[in-house]
């Protein structure tokens, strides 16, 4: 812990940063010198042990390096006038392209250029006094991107941002930094993407806050395809103003460790908000998606749909926590987790939570943890398919549906690429 | 084509089958009949290379080869294929999807080329034809909320398109109204042919009404207890099967 306090007495001497970001990094470090890094005995992380992050001595400020333009070349995608490259948190505004009419810009420029629409959000809920990773990402990142989509604005093409990795020696650790805000009634789809570019050990401690103003829509993919050596510790935090609609999508297959919590705040009248994941896990990883939906006023729904496929020695935990405050009549909320084990020594822990303070509401959940069924192996064996090609299809078939079933299209063939790739991978390492 | 010897079978240690004979030969129609419990399905499971029945004792060659000696995927590609009494849904797996991949097994074993999507799709139009299923069903996931009927007439959509030599129905007949009855006995016939066996397990003699056999046994207590024509059938139906008592030995009616 002394290491992340030295380094941010270091970084105050030499910033020279407006004084309510000041306010806010002190706040957080104080936070996380009071907290440290959590514990199992921390109810919010009883599956997931950190220990390996914790005892590690990372290095804290790694550099950015050059990257060649082959590099650059195979990160950008197929097609859309969208890409956007951050290297080690590093926003590279000229490997980046985007539409007009959306505003994008490094994090630490626009703390200076746009205060206006930077202090309202930054920090104000992601750094909620119970998150040390993200406390530590407050009080030491220092580079980091910021997207504003204008009102009324509907994006042609989905907006590509690769968040690439790319250590110069091992154990540094990247804080990453965004900031979203989808003005009003606007329509936008984001990806985002983490890779690594080589196989040293790292860490990505990511931050992305959202804001959806007033009757705005946003898809927010979030594919997380980082190397094996990484670990992956990242915070969505979105806000939702009236009338305005979240879908996401987590698709997690990379990392040795990682840690997604989704927490979405829906603060008023009339918000939707559907989360879906899918992760698949082989060897000893560690994948653990946690949610909070915040219902606060009337008339607000939410769904949310994970499943998990996991093999080998990994190990997948679901912890989907719903909250209705008393304001929030006629809401509907949702919550499926359903897990798929193709190994016996894979395991899983989920845990639905429902709290519920209004009185007219419709709130369901369920939870379920099963094997390839034998009957439906012998089926698909009995009609000439090989035993290997009959595990990956039903496999197939269960990832499938959550990905059928969310309202992300464009990205649905993408995504199931993603996961026969990767299912090829975890059936391999099966017998 | 198939020939059976002394075959007993048991499943979690009770032993279903006690003794099992029977021949097939090539373009035979075979329908098996017996009471609940009699053993029936395991027969066809068995054959089929179901993982949970044990055969303890006896011997089953397909085409002069040791059926048991070869794993299931094997089984359907040599030609052989077991028409389900409760066909498995299958979520999230697109119909057309199921039916090419396993058509495309069967034809790299027969050492054909496998099809294109395109080629696939007229070669299955034509099949479904068959069993006069509409388009609708290629895209939906394998079973899953098919009728009862429907998941029939898919199994024999299968049984079409993987073009068998020896094609086991297990209860096909069962749970289906009269119009669906008769759309899957005259699909069955119209894939009768002179290299094709067929052995139909029935509770009932109904479906027979449809599809003439020509040879009618019946298996009781685990045992094959009356061989006959298809007159037997009719017997069965008009007497029941107490009418045959299960401690006879095997005999031949005509």
């Amino acid at each position: 812990m002394k290491q992340y306090l030295k380094t941010f007495e270091d970084l105050k001497k030499t910033a020279n940063e407006p004084s309510w970001l000041l306010r806010l990094r002190e706040e957080s470090m104080a936070s996380f010198a009071r907290q440290g890094f959590p514990m199992l005995q921390n109810e919010e992380w009883r599956y997931t042990d950190v220990a390996a992050i914790r005892e590690t001595a990372w290095d804290l400020e790694p550099a950015v390096p050059e990257l060649s333009p082959e590099t650059i070349d195979a990160l950008k995608p197929r097609s859309g006038r969208n890409f956007l490259l951050v290297l080690n948190g590093k926003f590279l505004r000229e490997y980046s392209s985007f539409e007009e009419g959306l505003e994008v810009a490094d994090l630490e420029g626009a703390i200076v250029l746009r205060p206006d629409l930077v202090e309202p959000h930054l920090g104000r809920r992601a750094a909620s006094g119970n998150n040390a990773f993200a406390d530590v990402n407050a009080g030491l990142f220092k580079q980091g991107l910021f997207i504003r989509i204008s009102e009324n604005f509907i994006a042609k093409d989905p907006i590509r941002i690769v968040f690439l990795a790319q250590a110069a020696k091992g154990s540094s650790v990247f804080q990453v930094r965004n900031l979203i805000v989808a003005g009003k009634k606007s329509r936008t789809t984001i990806v985002e993407t983490y890779a690594a570019g080589n196989e040293k050990s790292y860490f990505t401690n990511a931050v992305t806050e959202i804001v959806l103003e007033e009757g705005a829509r946003l898809e927010h993919c979030k594919v997380q395809g980082e190397s094996s050596e990484a670990f992956h510790i990242a915070t969505t935090q979105v806000v939702q103003r009236r009338g305005s609609s979240f879908v996401s999508f987590a698709l997690s297959t990379g990392s040795c460790l990682m840690r997604n919590d989704c927490r979405v705040a829906l603060e008023a009248e009339n918000v939707s908000c559907e989360l879906n994941g899918l992760y698949l896990g082989d060897g000893d990883q560690v994948l653990d998606h946690q949610t909070f939906v915040d219902h606060q006023k009337p008339d607000g729904k939410s769904g949310q749909f994970f499943k998990g496929l996991l093999a080998g020695n990994s190990r997948g935990v679901f912890r989907g926590h719903v909250m209705v405050r008393q304001d929030a009549q006629r809401t509907e909320a949702h919550q499926t987790n359903k897990n798929l084990l193709l190994s016996d020594t894979a395991k899983v822990d989920t845990q639905p939570q429902l709290e519920i303070l209004a009185d007219d509401v419709k709130c369901g959940h369920g939870a379920a943890v099963g094997q390839l069924q034998e009957d439906a192996l012998f089926y698909l064996r009995s009609r000439g398919i090989g035993e290997k090609e009959a595990e990956q299809m039903l496999a197939q078939g269960f990832a499938r549906e959550v990905i059928e079933r969310s309202s992300l299209s464009f990205m649905k063939e993408t995504l199931l690429e993603l996961v026969n790739e990767k299912l090829k991978q975890q059936l391999c390492s099966r017998s | 084509m198939l020939e059976i010897k002394d075959l007993h079978v048991s499943v979690e240690g009770v032993e279903i089958l006690k003794g099992i004979d029977l021949t097939v030969k090539a373009g035979e129609v075979h329908a098996i009949m017996g009471p609940n419990g009699s053993g029936k399905s395991t027969l066809t499971r068995v054959l089929a290379g179901h993982p949970s029945y044990v055969v303890t004792r006896g011997s089953a060659f397909y085409e002069g080869k040791d059926l048991f000696q070869m794993v299931i995927e094997e089984r359907a590609r040599q030609g052989v294929f077991l028409a389900f009494q409760y066909p498995i849904d299958i979520p999230g797996v697109n119909n057309a999807y199921f039916l090419k991949a396993a058509v495309n097994e069967t034809r790299k074993a027969r050492g054909l080329e496998e099809l294109d999507a395109m080629e696939f799709l007229e070669f299955l139009k034509e099949k479904m034809k068959i069993v006069e299923m509409d388009e609708s069903f290629l895209n939906r996931p394998v079973n899953e909320g098919f009728s009862g009927g429907e998941k029939k007439r898919n199994e024999i959509l299968q049984l079409a398109a993987l073009g068998p030599k020896l094609a086991i129905l297990d209860e096909t007949d069962s749970g289906l109204d009269i119009d669906a009855l008769k759309i899957v006995s005259e699909g069955v016939n119209r894939l009768r042919n002179p290299e094709r066996s067929f052995i139909l397990v029935t509770h009932y003699q109904r479906m027979l009404n449809y599809i003439t056999p020509d040879h009618v046994h019946v298996l009781m207590g685990g045992k094959i207890v009356m061989s006959g024509g298809r007159d037997l059938a009719f017997k069965l139906e008009e007497k029941g099967y107490e009418w045959v008592k299960p401690d006879d030995r095997p005999q031949t009616e005509d």
